[in-house]
């Protein structure tokens, strides 16, 4: 009888194209991947404390108002958007803790309302970002500012 | 005179690491990388200040313009936004429920608020005020994009 001889054959994984196959997944995550979308105006919503009109009355706030027309007015004075810091910091030096309110009309598109919302943040970032580097968030000073709703914004807009 | 004769070299790139090195940068886009919650095409406000916000679990409001008409959608932060109502482009009045149930769930939820520059402010207060109104978010953040300094 003849026996057939047992052909011998390496084990092998085929590997040639996993280089490919990764590249194509880098590729992938590349283009899916956003990581610009997440950065923005952090905001801390104020809570509302019984205590607080009493201390509104010892520290009125600034107030500023992008009016129907798209005008700026601080504290009850038409403005432009570029004296907003400077009004700020020359009150904020005086009192730390005057609150900042930011109010827009309905009629505004909501690029005007964070332009001035972007401007408080900027007073904010030249007045105490040294203080603030390396500080963990409950030591860091901020300015306390509120954005109003159109029904509360009627105790403060001009008539 | 005896010439040595040139030794012949098999010319040879070593791609042994290549997927190492492949794998690794996946790895590396696999951590770093978050997908958006919402995909759709809005143009944010230009600002100065931004900063960066790292909150995988945070929900996502979106208000956007399509014509003349405004679209809200949301997101829990765990699948892509999507129409809180079908029939209806911007329904409000579900907004404050749907606010509600979220912080219910984990009351310290971030709230993204990426809302199209074009936008009116008139939808960006009822969105605010349904936030407020339910007395329980403590902190928003209102995305942007980068403004060019000398723009």
């Amino acid at each position: 009888m003849k026996f057939l001889r047992n052909t011998k054959r390496n084990p092998d994984v085929p590997t040639a194209s996993m280089a490919d196959v990764a590249f194509l997944l880098i590729t992938f995550f590349m283009l899916t991947t956003a990581i610009s979308m997440t950065r923005g105006i952090f905001y801390k919503v104020p809570e509302i404390q019984q205590s607080q009109t009493e201390q509104d009355k010892k520290n009125p706030a600034i107030y500023l108002y992008v009016d129907p027309t798209g005008s700026l007015v601080i504290d009850g004075k038409p403005s432009r958007i570029q004296d907003v810091v400077l009004y700020c910091k020359e009150k904020l030096n005086v009192n730390q803790n005057k609150p900042v309110i930011v109010d827009c009309n309905e009629n505004q598109n909501y690029q005007k309302m964070m332009e001035l919302l972007d401007q408080v943040k900027l007073t904010e970032e030249q007045l105490w970002g040294d203080f603030n580097k390396d500080k963990p968030e409950s030591q860091k000073k901020r300015i306390k500012i509120t954005i109003p709703t159109s029904e509360e914004a009627r105790l403060y807009r001009p008539q | 005179m005896k010439l040595l004769r040139a030794k012949k070299i098999d010319a040879y790139v070593p791609t042994a690491s290549m997927a190492d090195i492949a794998f690794l940068l996946i790895t590396f886009f696999m951590v770093t990388s978050s997908f958006p919650m919402d995909r759709s095409n809005v143009l944010l406000p230009l600002t100065e200040m931004r900063f960066q916000v790292e909150d995988s679990t945070a929900a996502w409001i979106v208000a956007f313009k399509e014509g003349d008409q405004v679209f809200l959608k949301v997101s829990d932060g765990s699948r892509l936004s999507e129409p809180l109502e079908k029939n209806n482009p911007f329904p409000v009045d579900r907004l404050e429920a749907w606010i509600y149930d979220q912080v219910n769930k984990n009351p310290a939820k971030l709230f993204m608020l990426k809302v199209d520059k074009s936008v009116s402010y008139y939808y960006v207060d009822k969105i605010y005020t349904a936030i407020k109104n339910t007395s329980a978010v403590k902190n928003i953040v209102f995305l942007s994009q980068a403004k060019n300094k000398e723009g």
